[in-house]
């Protein structure tokens, strides 16, 4: 699976790359859990909500270029053919 | 005693800093009756914001004839325009040229700290004017060496 | 005055060469704010809708808001309004840096432009004294030596807005450039300007812009200055990466139109030309216009290389243009490709998609090369910019190209290969991609167009709320709602981006405590319905074509990406859009609706 990583993720201290190959966990929530543990506090701070139980408020997260809010959330299902598309809430026009 | 700090590289150049200045003395939207102007370079791409810096051997207090001029509490030097007879002897006398007279009001001004808490630190969108302690300037210091922090301990940080 | 608004406004005939002060019209003003509504309704009132918008009859209206020169969050705006030559619809085009809230210090809240002079001029406003000066020894120079030309002659605190040759030479799509760099861009008000023989508007003021009640409005626009500073896009990724940071994510989305549009919505080098690589290699510093806190603005130096150049920008949009539009993945190209338009005063997004649809005419063989004098393949950079300069420049096939890309695909046969709505082209983001943005470009009043209402906030990226960029239910009342609060930001003098942070009631607060109302929220958004109504009221007079899209985006479905299969479903949210609006199912206002908004 392809997990991508855009603006300011890219950074040392979030994931510091903007790309990486990874065996697909089952869900969202899971890769996550794996990510912030590969990252840091600060990537987990960005990724989940306070909580931890839900994603962060300055966070979206897409599967094959759809939000997951639109597919089932953090519980949204992954497979290897996956990409993951990571971003920092943004705007612009 | 409080500071204001200048960080060319931080301002944009949007002048916000004027506007709050000038509403903040007069009530009014006016950058030319502001104690802060922005000057903008467009070819060496940076924009300075210039604003008296409360010398501490101020030669505009020195020099006033009629002793208008007086440091308050906060460290700044700030005019009595009752005393004031408008000769401008202080502008002619300040080296940074950071002392103004407006035909509008007919009378010389400059930057008084706004009593305490400058409206242009509190209001600066990039960080470019900041009102701090001397002391917390050595965040400049630690800055750069939370840069070093970052690309080098990353083992640290996890 | 002291209700945000400075209640004069200068009225030059250029025929005649006679400048008058008047009153500003405060009912008016009451009603359509200022800037982008009250230039309308100035400009409706004294034109004929039916004017060739390229003859004398054709006004051309500058106009500041109620909130311009103050401390409202990015208040630094006007608008420019006039009979649009690229669409014929109303052309409103709206611009920062910090020629609008000057116009304001030097005592005035806009500029009325009648008729044609007979030679070249410019408009020289210094407080009081106002003048019109003959501009001979400019006509011919670009937005930069114009601007240096007329600091050098007016003195260095001046601010000047003027036209380029595009503008002179009747580039349809020419915009009016202040502060050089920043651009009254879409619908050829430029143009308009190089019809007048008005070169130039140079102003100072040294006056003040004050409010109806100082100390709430202070503590309006501190709070809201707060919240846009706290939240993570206007605090801080516009600043970090500029408008070009939603390339990637729009190519996510699979919703970055590429070639033309002709080969779907994804492109495989988006990367190569997003905000973070630009970031990374050619960004010098961001710049932000009078007054704002968000500082989107890029100043950019590319050093070396075959595309070496220094400028401002590109925003997303441009880059999207010269970029996927084109094919074009290196960088460098696209911000010369910007600048140049800068330099010469033309819109980049329609520069960008008519070269783009240039290149597919070429591609299938209805544009000969002969035509042209070299090969135009998607993807290639230098032909690219090599088309952008004729353009600005006037030469060879530049001047169809400065035509737009309907009347040129037009005349090689096939208009409907035109990326556009209503003549003016479509920006950057796919309308099979996401519905409500098709929705959108369908209806603008000013022809294909995201600012008038920019679903793509909630669409793609979540904000103030999360809709599905895929589904059509609730698209209609969304936009509505956009469309209308954009029109009350546009008008009040703030910029549109604030409304990443902020919304209604900030807004709202700050109208209400500069001018002095205790109007309703409800009510001051009234005002933005109102002044929508009145622009599309003036397009049907001027008889504009009937809302729709270009045919591909109804039924050539996405090839691939996460929108794969769609296609634009304008029919399910038009009649929608048409109930909500309170208009006919053709669109059009009905009397009651009129009545209900004060509008005849």
């Amino acid at each position: 699976m392809t997990v991508k990583f855009f603006a300011y993720l890219r950074d040392s201290g979030y994931a510091g790359c903007k790309e990486l190959q990874m065996p697909a966990p089952d869900t969202v929530r899971t890769l996550g859990e794996q990510l912030s543990h590969r990252f840091g506090p600060k990537f987990r701070g960005e990724f989940f909500s306070p909580a931890g139980d839900q994603l962060g408020e300055r966070i979206i997260v897409m599967v094959n270029g759809r939000r997951v809010e639109f597919l089932d959330g953090a519980d949204t299902p992954l497979r290897e053919t996956d990409t993951v598309q990571i971003f920092p809430v943004v705007a612009g026009g | 005693m409080k500071q204001l700090m200048i960080k060319p590289e931080k301002c944009t150049g949007c002048r916000t800093c004027e506007l709050v200045c000038s509403f903040g003395h007069y009530e009014q939207f006016n950058p030319k009756m502001s104690n802060v102007t922005v000057m903008e370079y467009d070819a060496a791409a940076i924009a300075i914001p210039v604003m008296c810096l409360q010398c501490e051997e101020a030669c505009c207090m020195k020099v006033c004839p009629v002793k208008a001029i007086t440091q308050d509490e906060h460290g700044a030097l700030v005019m009595n325009y009752d005393r004031c007879i408008g000769c401008k002897m202080c502008m002619n006398a300040c080296p940074l040229g950071n002392i103004s007279f407006s035909p509008r009001l007919r009378r010389v001004f400059k930057c008084d700290l706004c009593g305490g808490d400058p409206k242009c630190a509190r209001f600066c969108p990039g960080g470019a004017i900041t009102f701090v302690e001397p002391d917390e300037m050595t965040q400049r210091k630690k800055l750069v060496a939370e840069q070093f922090k970052d690309v080098f301990g990353e083992e640290a940080a996890q | 005055m002291n209700n945000g608004y400075t209640g004069l406004i200068l009225r030059v005939n250029l025929k005649k060469g006679t400048i008058v002060k008047e009153p500003l019209n405060m009912k008016n003003a009451g009603d359509f704010v200022g800037a982008r509504g009250l230039a309308t309704k100035y400009f409706c009132d004294e034109c004929d809708p039916q004017c060739d918008p390229l003859g004398p009859e054709n006004n051309l209206v500058f106009m500041t808001g109620p909130l311009t020169g103050t401390c409202a969050p990015s208040a630094g705006r006007y608008n420019a309004v006039a009979k649009s030559p690229l669409t014929g619809t109303i052309g409103a085009a709206n611009s920062g840096g910090h020629f609008g809230p000057e116009l304001k210090f030097a005592g005035y809240d806009g500029i009325i432009f009648e008729d044609v002079s007979d030679h070249p001029v410019y408009l020289y406003i210094n407080d009081d004294q106002v003048e019109l000066r003959d501009a001979g020894h400019l006509w011919g120079k670009d937005v930069y030596e114009t601007t240096d030309l007329l600091n050098a002659e007016c003195g260095e605190s001046f601010r000047v807005a003027c036209i380029a040759p595009a503008g002179e030479n009747g580039c349809l799509f020419a915009g009016i450039m202040n502060d050089k760099h920043r651009a009254a861009g879409r619908g050829g008000m430029g143009a308009v300007m190089g019809v007048k023989k008005l070169k130039a508007v140079v102003v100072k003021g040294t006056g003040s812009v004050r409010v109806a009640r100082p100390k709430e409005f202070f503590q309006d626009c501190a709070d809201a200055r707060d919240t846009l500073k706290a939240h993570p896009v206007t605090g801080a990724g516009l600043s970090a990466y500029g408008t070009q940071i939603l390339v990637n994510i729009i190519n996510a989305t699979g919703a970055m139109p590429k070639n033309n549009g002709r080969d779907g919505s994804v492109f495989a080098d988006a990367d190569d030309i997003s905000g973070e690589t630009l970031t990374a290699k050619y960004l010098l510093r961001n710049k932000g216009c009078f007054g704002c806190s968000i500082g989107c603005g890029r100043v950019t130096d590319i050093k070396e290389g075959a595309f070496k150049s220094r400028g401002e920008g590109p925003e997303y949009e441009a880059g999207w243009s010269f970029g996927a539009d084109c094919g074009v993945n290196d960088l460098a190209a696209v911000c010369d490709a910007n600048f140049l338009c800068n330099q010469y005063g033309i819109d980049p997004i329609t520069m960008g998609a008519t070269i783009a649809c240039a290149m597919e005419l070429y591609e299938m063989g209805a544009l000969p090369e002969s035509d042209i004098g070299f090969p135009l393949r998607f993807g290639d950079a230098a032909a690219m910019v090599r088309c952008t300069e004729m353009t600005c420049k006037g030469e060879g096939f530049g001047k169809i190209l400065a035509l737009g890309s309907y009347r040129m695909a037009e005349k090689y046969g096939h208009p409907e290969l035109s990326m556009t709505v209503k003549k003016q082209e479509m920006p950057a983001y796919d309308g099979r991609a996401v519905q409500g943005i098709g929705l959108e470009y369908a209806t603008s009043n000013r022809g294909g167009c995201h600012v008038r209402g920019y679903v793509i906030s909630p669409e793609v990226l979540g904000i103030p709320m999360k809709t599905d960029p895929l589904v059509t239910e609730g698209k209609a009342g969304l936009l509505k709602t956009f469309q209308d609060l954009t029109a009350l930001v546009d008008s009040a003098g703030m910029c549109l981006f604030t409304t990443f942070g902020i919304g209604l009631p900030e807004v709202a607060a700050a109208y209400r405590d500069a001018v002095g109302s205790d109007e309703s929220d409800e009510d001051i958004l009234l005002k933005g319905e109102r002044i929508w109504n009145l622009e599309k009221q003036f397009n049907i007079a001027a008889g504009v074509e009937k809302d729709t899209l270009p045919p591909r985006l109804l039924r050539e479905e996405l090839p691939e990406g996460p929108a794969q299969g769609k296609v634009n479903q304008l029919h399910t949210m038009l009649q929608e859009y048409y109930q909500l609006r309170g208009w006919t199912g053709e669109g059009i206002p009905t009397p009651e609706k009129l009545q209900a908004l004060s509008l005849k």
